[in-house]
């Protein structure tokens, strides 16, 4: 059950990275519009982020781990979706001023922590 | 354990390549939107309301992550509206603003803004007529640029049409000249304090070729108290009593006009006109008369039959003409012709490396003296205070010419 979470969670971060770095670099190169493709490139680089913790994830065994090695790979994996989360709120917002951005940054963060959340319950309850 | 981390980088690297391949795949499928055509409903014929409705509607298919960034854009506003009435159906002229996804050039061509100081901010004008389809539906019949525009309407037609005109400006320290005022020729003998008009001059003087040009050159007019003169065609138009009466006469069939001369001396009034065109070139013919009403024809070299620059006839008798740099004179009215040397002004050849002065002007008489004036042809850029230098000579006891300086 943990390993298909995370495998769903490297598969989308990995498309949607994927998606950013390349329009960050046909921006930058393309285009000739270096500011813009380098905000995309910079969000498609924080949602890769969660894409190889989700790979440590899949790849990290199980066996003889203490709770306090739990409890700080929940903290990273919160952070990983929080970067993740950043560099799709910097993605849509990238045309918006930071007044406007904070206001549509907390449903997303609230959706990452959601997940994040959702992960560690999983990775409990198989306990 | 590196066999694990190849593996992260290959999937992750294939999962960019499929992003790519679907991120093109969504912007090949884009289509710039066709204006022409559409429909807008209404409930009346509110050519404002309309084209609103109808800018709105067209611009938010520019949005959107599936618009590639040569189209994106984030927002459009209408600036200003006003309803043109120029031609038979009404147009209305929208000036709005465009904020792009990106800042490229690329999307300004395709959309045909123009840039402001602002980053990723531009203007953009668009001219569009609507006609009612059916019961409350428009559909939009033009879309035009303001220039596009501009050029269909009967005023630009006009004017496009009208002969384009080289306007004058009277020396006000030139005692006798002629002046142009309005599309009427006129005459001075006391520096612009009073003018004397010259009827029907205006027309007959200054058109060539179908268009008006007001500057005539320097010989081809004669403005004295004894005599003043002008040349239409191949008609000498002249006064001798200060434009009180005015005669004309004819000086040889034909009508074309090209760079004609004037001049008058003790001996006769002689007028050397283009009498035929040919290849591109204009070939000359030089008149002379006693009485200004039979005119003899003086004989003239081939080299001198096309072409000629300046022509000008002495008080005494002596009859120059220019041709490019070349300088020749008759002094037995036309029996034979010799070349006329001057010398290169030095210290301009030497400060710019070579010799501008090409082209032989205009020559004329004062204080009993005779002086040439040598320009730069066409191509002259050789310049002071935004004026083209000419050479000036003066000739001298022994009969030959000398440079005495640069004139404007």
């Amino acid at each position: 059950m943990k390993k298909i979470f995370w495998t769903i969670v490297c598969a989308v971060s990995a498309f949607v990275s994927g998606m950013f770095l390349y329009e960050g670099g046909k921006l930058f190169l393309w285009y000739g519009d270096r500011r813009q493709g380098l905000a995309v490139l910079l969000a498609g680089a924080a949602v890769a982020v969660l894409y190889f913790w989700g790979i440590y994830r899949i790849f990290k065994t199980e066996e003889g781990r203490e709770k306090r090695t739990k409890i700080r790979e929940f903290i990273l994996s919160y952070a990983a979706f929080g970067c993740a989360a950043a560099g799709i709120v910097m993605y849509i917002m990238r045309f918006h001023t930071l007044a406007e951005g904070v206001p549509a940054a907390i449903p997303i963060m609230g959706a990452a922590a959601v997940i994040a959340v959702v992960g560690f319950l999983i990775n409990t309850a198989e306990k | 354990m590196g066999k694990k981390i190849w593996s992260a980088a290959a999937g992750f690297l294939a999962m960019v390549f499929i992003a790519a391949v679907f991120r093109e795949a969504v912007w090949f499928g884009f289509h710039m939107p066709e204006a022409i055509g559409e429909t807008v409903e209404s409930s009346a014929y509110d050519l404002e309301q309309i084209s609103s409705r109808w800018f709105s509607q067209y611009f938010a298919r520019l949005k959107g992550w599936t618009v590639p960034y040569d189209y994106r854009i984030i927002d459009a506003r209408i600036e200003r509206t006003e309803i043109l009435d120029d031609l038979e159906e009404p147009y209305i002229q929208l000036d709005y603003t465009v904020y792009t996804a990106s800042a490229n050039s690329a999307v300004v061509r395709n959309l045909e803004l123009a840039g402001t100081e602002a980053r990723r901010e531009y203007t953009g004008q668009m001219v569009l007529c609507w006609e009612e389809k059916e019961e409350g539906v428009y559909e939009l019949t033009d879309k035009l640029r303001p220039v596009e525009y501009q050029i269909q309407t009967p005023k630009f037609q006009e004017e496009i049409r009208a002969p384009q005109t080289e306007h004058y400006e009277r020396d006000p320290d030139e005692m006798m000249t002629y002046d142009i005022r309005d599309g009427v020729l006129y005459v001075t003998y006391d520096a612009g304090e009073s003018f004397v008009e010259v009827p029907g001059g205006y027309g007959r003087v200054c058109v060539r070729g179908g268009q008006y040009t007001e500057i005539l050159n320097p010989g081809s007019y004669v403005v004295t108290e004894e005599f003043t003169g002008f040349i239409g065609g191949h008609t000498l138009l002249y006064s001798t009593d200060m434009g009180q009466t005015w005669q004309e006469s004819r000086v040889c069939e034909g009508d074309y006009m090209a760079n004609s001369f004037l001049s008058v001396t003790g001996e006769g009034y002689y007028v050397t006109l283009a009498t035929d065109r040919s290849l591109g070139s204009d070939y000359y013919g030089t008149y002379r008369s006693e009485d200004l009403e039979n005119w003899t024809s003086v004989e003239m070299p081939d080299y001198l039959w096309p072409n000629l620059t300046c022509v000008f006839w002495t008080e005494e008798g002596a009859g120059y003409f220019g041709k490019g740099a070349e300088l020749y004179v008759t002094r037995n009215k036309g029996e034979s012709y010799g070349e006329v040397a001057y010398p290169e002004p030095v210290e301009i050849t030497e400060k710019l490396g070579f010799n501008p002065f090409d082209t032989v002007e205009s020559m004329y008489e004062e204080d009993g003296s005779l002086y040439l004036v040598v320009g730069q042809g066409d191509d002259g850029d050789y310049a002071k205070d935004g004026n083209v230098v000419r050479a000036l000579y003066q000739m001298q006891d022994d009969g030959t010419f000398h440079f005495i300086g640069e004139a404007v």
